[in-house]
């Protein structure tokens, strides 16, 4: 056997099986190792990588179980003395690097889930601890990674995905710092072709990857379609839970009786979302306290796995997320959590349990198992936080809604897709693009209208023209008053009329012609003043002794007014007064322009907040006043 | 909802191009859009 890496002290033969210890210059041999389960990872040995600018070969594997899965690590081989880890688990990587342990690192019994722990000046928190156990190895590794090899796994989430790992075991601890990483970025070559998705490598040698593939409870042949990365496997024949993690699908519990769920998208059936193809390989059923909804676990092996969403007709497409979000000081009532720039609001929280489940999943998924759930929403987005109190671990994914014909055009599914009904959580306001644009220009446009009025107001000149004072008298066989030439100069202007009469519970009514002296042009109109009082539960009034009317646009010349009063029946005789003032501002243009330019964002308004107030009436924390709580209530 | 934009900024400078010619020539856009029998005063009821 020939050692690539200097620091490796731990082999298992390529050829035996066997497990050799190097010791200086000499070789121990242990005993053989188990073959590993085999599995759909696109990685291998000899797989070439770089990471932060540095090259690396995997050159040595573990595969690690915990009470409820596994997961790989892989040993990767820098040079110059140098060597890290490539945890592959639930379709994402970590890459980590070995540090001395602080002085005042806690006990293990110390720390629990949201622990806050400093690791070279940088915060962490304690995400998840589990205890662990070596189940096999292969290639070269830096320590001997024996199979039983025990120790307690402390997971620990920094910002911006970072990751620290501290590994407590009869050896002591040993701390890894690194980050989450997506395969792309680790622009991995020398990959291992993937039966069933690489060309030329086809479906049914899968089969023969996966090993024996018939159901234990009832022997069903069975397709395990992400071998290796999943967990565990409803039987789809007989419903039997079975650990996928064990190369022989050891049966973890047989079927209860349920009733039998049809996915919309049939366990194996492939689409393509956001450029990358998909197989859907799980399905299960959710309730909360209110509603039921669907969850589709995809898997593609180069990029791990995603969710569909599916209630009444929406769907979301869902992402693990790598880092966690910024969520404030904890033991804080957290309504509001941001993420790369957005800010989302809290939605629902509470508990939630798995009702039916089909397929294969990366943790070991059964009917009755309960999450504690947080839904932020910033639509079209949503972050949700899921938090397994027996397992002391939360997650955070963030969901992408989907138009359901994108899900049908992708997926094919052989039944049309059901109707959405109602608002989704997330699902985007189709005015919310509308709204948020004119609510920007209509302030300005209301501005601007506001500066020409004034400007046109500030630039009147106001003159009084005529100023009258006249009798009506009920006797008078002809009421009729003809004023004296008045001159219009200018250009086109609008005049204002004013007329007052000394008015009490009863009325008088001035029929005015503008005569144009010299073209007999006449404009007409009609001004009425009354004002009547009394008193009923208290006393009231009602109408003006004083009218105003504007006549616009009048042609500059010579003119007259033509006056013809009349009045109440009861009225015998009354003074009144009219008077003509030239070039006034026409402030009924500025309402008017007004209303035509708030109409219509006044509508697009109205519609996106029905459309957010149909979204949140759904939900117990509505911005807008109105919940689901307040409802339920009434 | 790019092309909404663009409407509605040409509809709102097309209001406010209004009004000001409007204005500058004494005109009443309210006058104007009234049926005539609520407004005896537009240009069309000259030669009484």
């Amino acid at each position: 056997m020939k050692f690539q890496s200097s620091v490796a002290v731990f082999a298992v033969c390529p050829f035996c099986r066997s497990t050799v210890v190097r010791k200086d210059v000499a070789i121990e041999q242990l005993g053989t190792m188990a073959e590993l389960p085999p599995d759909l990872s696109p990685l291998q040995l000899g797989t070439r990588g770089t990471f932060d600018g540095q090259a690396f070969t995997l050159v040595g594997r573990v595969r690690l179980r915990w009470e409820e899965g596994s997961w790989t690590e892989w040993c990767a081989w820098f040079g110059d003395q140098r060597y890290g880890w490539v945890a592959e688990a639930q379709g994402c990587f970590i890459v980590s690097f070995e540090h001395a342990p602080p002085d005042d690192l806690p006990a293990r019994d110390d720390l629990a889930p949201g622990s806050s722990l400093t690791f070279a000046d940088r915060p962490y928190r304690v995400v998840d601890i589990k205890e662990s156990t070596c189940v096999g190895s292969e290639g070269e590794l830096p320590f001997v990674a024996a199979a039983g090899r025990k120790g307690v796994t402390v997971d620990c989430m920094g910002d911006g995905g970072a990751f620290a790992g501290v590994e407590y075991s009869d050896a002591g601890a040993r701390l890894y710092l690194g980050r989450y990483a997506r395969l792309e970025e680790l622009e991995a070559t020398d990959l291992r072709a993937v039966p069933g998705w690489t060309p030329g490598v086809e479906t049914d040698a899968r089969r023969g990857v996966t090993g024996a593939c018939s159901c234990p409870a009832c022997g069903a042949p069975m397709e395990l379609r992400a071998a290796g990365l999943t967990m565990s496997a409803v039987c789809p024949s007989c419903g039997a839970l079975l650990d996928t993690s064990d190369a022989q699908l050891r049966l973890i519990e047989r079927a209860q009786n349920q009733q039998r769920i049809e996915p919309l998208l049939p366990l194996g059936s492939r689409g393509t979302l956001f450029g990358t193809p998909w197989e859907v390989i799980g399905f299960l059923e959710r309730k909360d306290a209110y509603v039921a909804w669907y969850e589709y676990l995809l898997f593609n092996p180069w990029r791990g796995f995603r969710w569909l969403v599916n209630y009444q007709g929406h769907w979301s497409f869902v992402t693990t997320l790598l880092e966690r979000p910024d969520t404030g000081p904890p033991d804080k009532d957290l309504r509001r959590v941001s993420f790369h720039g957005e800010t989302y609001r809290l939605f629902a929280r509470g508990g939630a349990i798995v009702t039916y489940v089909l397929g294969e999943f990366y943790w070991q998924t059964r009917v009755g198992e309960t999450t504690y759930l947080g839904d932020y929403i910033c639509p079209p987005r949503v972050l949700s936080s899921e938090r397994y109190p027996e397992l002391l671990e939360e997650t955070w994914s963030q969901g992408e809604y989907l138009e359901p014909r994108a899900v049908e055009g992708a997926f094919a599914p052989s039944q049309p897709l059901p109707e959405r009904t109602g608002v989704y959580l997330n699902q985007t306001n189709p005015f919310a693009e509308s709204w948020r644009r004119v609510r920007w220009l209509a302030p300005l446009f209301t501005l601007l209208l506001l500066v020409i009025e004034l400007v046109s107001a500030g630039h009147a000149a106001r003159r009084p023209v005529l100023a009258g004072e006249f009798v009506y008298r009920a006797a008078d066989t002809n009421r009729m008053v003809i004023t004296e030439p008045f001159e219009i100069p200018g250009g086109r202007q609008a005049l204002r009329f004013t007329s007052h009469a000394p008015v009490n519970n009863n009325w008088i009514a001035l029929g005015l012609d503008l005569v144009n002296t010299e073209t007999q042009q006449t404009r007409s109109l009609e001004q009425g003043i009354e004002l009547y009082s009394g008193y009923d539960d208290g006393p009231w009034t009602e109408g003006r002794s004083t009218v105003n009317a504007i006549l616009p646009a009048v042609e500059p010349g010579r003119y007259v007014l033509r006056i013809e009063p009349t009045a109440d029946p009861g009225v015998v005789e009354m003074p009144y007064s009219v008077a003509v003032t030239r070039d006034v501002p026409v402030w009924s243009n500025f309402w008017l322009g007004l209303g035509a330019l708030l109409v219509y964002p006044v509508y697009a308004w109205f519609r996106y907040i029905s459309f957010e107030s149909t979204r949140w009436a759904e939900s117990d924390y509505s911005p807008l006043g109105q919940s689901k709580e307040s409802e339920d209530e009434s | 909802m790019r092309i909404l934009r663009s409407y509605y900024l040409i509809w709102g400078l097309l209001v406010c191009l209004g009004v000001a010619a409007a204005n500058h020539r004494g005109w009443s856009l309210l006058y104007s859009v009234l049926p005539r029998a609520w407004n005896p005063s537009t240009p069309g009821s000259y030669h009484k």
